[in-house]
């Protein structure tokens, strides 16, 4: 292989001036994680709208709070009716907070694939993690260092927000429940 | 809203759309496809075979692809792909790939680690009783695996391998990152050049979800019927 290595190009000045290629790399991190975090609480919020009003859709996150919901026992419900409570406060103070518990690892790794989806992101221009990497390659021509870069900073979230998750999922773990099967396929 | 929205250049460009845009969607859809499902299932008995030398390298190249983005492999592969047939080759510049082999090496490997834990997830719900009666009755473990545990293993799996097909479908329109024409590259460039980007956008929209959501209703059927049986 005649590639021409240079790993030193991460700390010279890309062509908009004022940064390095590395500052530039860890702007488009920061628009990666922002973009991420905004899409999923968008998401989480929507999709929890949805899923309680039982609505068909197949949005993912109103598909797992439906499912979360859906695999409640159903003397729960009929429990919180019979003492007396109303549908509103059934949902709100015995089915939801349930259920939250519940699906939060599959929620995880929506999570995480709203990290990566937000990739696609560069088509209609957003500077993120992945064009960054993209535009370094094409000013500097360093290929694969641009791209091992933000292979890693990716792998580095990712181990971030699994491990994190998994400390939160050990505390809010409901006693007694086994696992909830997320449906398989996805990205 | 309907106003000036002009059907004529839908009717005028289907034959290019579909010709050459949809041809290769689909293709690239199989290939990948039957690619993958093999390649998945030689990781899925590796990750399972229990020996390191073999399990520690599927589960690092499947964790591997599972936390990186789709696009940012798209983009490695095709700038690594000419390089490493230029290593194997041995020739003097990289070696010259086409697009379309690109994108199906790409595809190939990436759809390999989710249809790699779709297998393992499928060979682990046959019960492990088979497998001690298949060695009880003198078989080698390829025999079990070929004729026993695997074809329970694909039957029980069909659905969520074909839902994950319809995501490899959805997911061949990020080809266009690398310049390719697939059926949603074929409808932007008409649209860029006749300036009809409402219209070209959402008939790809609409023939994406027919395509996908009739897909998903044929799983949902399958998935019942095979479920009445088990």
């Amino acid at each position: 292989m005649n590639y021409h290595w240079n790993w030193s190009i991460f700390w010279e000045l890309s062509p908009d001036g004022v940064h390095t290629y590395f500052q530039t790399l860890m702007l488009g991190t920061a628009w990666t994680l922002i973009t991420a975090a905004c899409a999923w609480i968008i998401a989480f919020a929507l999709g929890s709208i949805v899923g309680v009003l039982g609505l068909y859709m197949s949005a993912r996150v109103a598909e797992q709070v439906r499912a979360g919901i859906l695999s409640l026992p159903r003397g729960q419900r009929q429990a919180a009716m019979a003492l007396g409570l109303r549908l509103p406060q059934v949902y709100a103070y015995v089915l939801l907070p349930m259920t939250y518990r519940i699906i939060m690892p599959p929620l995880t790794s929506e999570l995480l694939n709203t990290i990566k989806n937000s990739a696609v992101a560069l088509t209609i221009g957003l500077m993120e993690l992945t064009a960054r990497a993209r535009a370094m390659q094409e000013f500097s021509f360093q290929v694969f260092e641009a791209f091992t870069a933000a292979t890693i900073i990716y792998i580095v979230i990712n181990i971030a927000v699994t491990f994190a998750m998994r400390m939160l999922e050990r505390r809010i773990a409901v006693p007694g429940y086994l696992g909830f099967k997320a449906p398989a396929a996805g990205h | 809203m309907f106003s000036n929205f002009d059907f004529d250049v839908i009717w005028r460009s289907l034959p290019y759309l579909f010709y050459q845009g949809m041809t290769f969607t689909v293709m690239l859809t199989a290939l990948a496809t039957a690619g993958g499902i093999v390649i998945g299932t030689l990781l899925a008995l590796m990750r399972l075979s229990g020996v390191p030398v073999l399990t520690l390298p599927a589960a690092a190249y499947v964790n591997l692809m599972r936390s990186v983005p789709f696009v940012l492999m798209i983009f490695w592969f095709y700038f690594l792909v000419p390089y490493i047939g230029q290593w194997i080759t041995r020739s003097a510049q990289p070696l010259q790939v086409g697009a379309f082999a690109s994108c199906l090496i790409t595809f190939t490997l990436f759809e390999a680690a989710f249809f790699c834990e779709i297998m393992r997830a499928g060979i682990q719900s046959i019960p492990r009783g088979q497998m001690a009666a298949a060695q009880a009755l003198g078989m080698t473990y390829p025999t079990t695996m070929g004729y026993i545990v695997l074809p329970q293993a694909f039957r029980n799996m069909v659905p969520v391998l074909l839902t994950q097909t319809i995501i490899l479908f959805q997911d061949t329109s990020l080809v266009y990152v690398i310049a390719v024409t697939d059926f949603l590259g074929a409808a932007s460039k008409v649209a860029e050049r006749d300036g009809r980007l409402v219209e070209m956008y959402t008939f790809a929209a609409c023939v994406y979800f027919v395509i996908s959501f009739a897909a998903s209703r044929a799983v949902a059927h399958l998935q019942r019927r095979i479920a009445i049986i088990r």
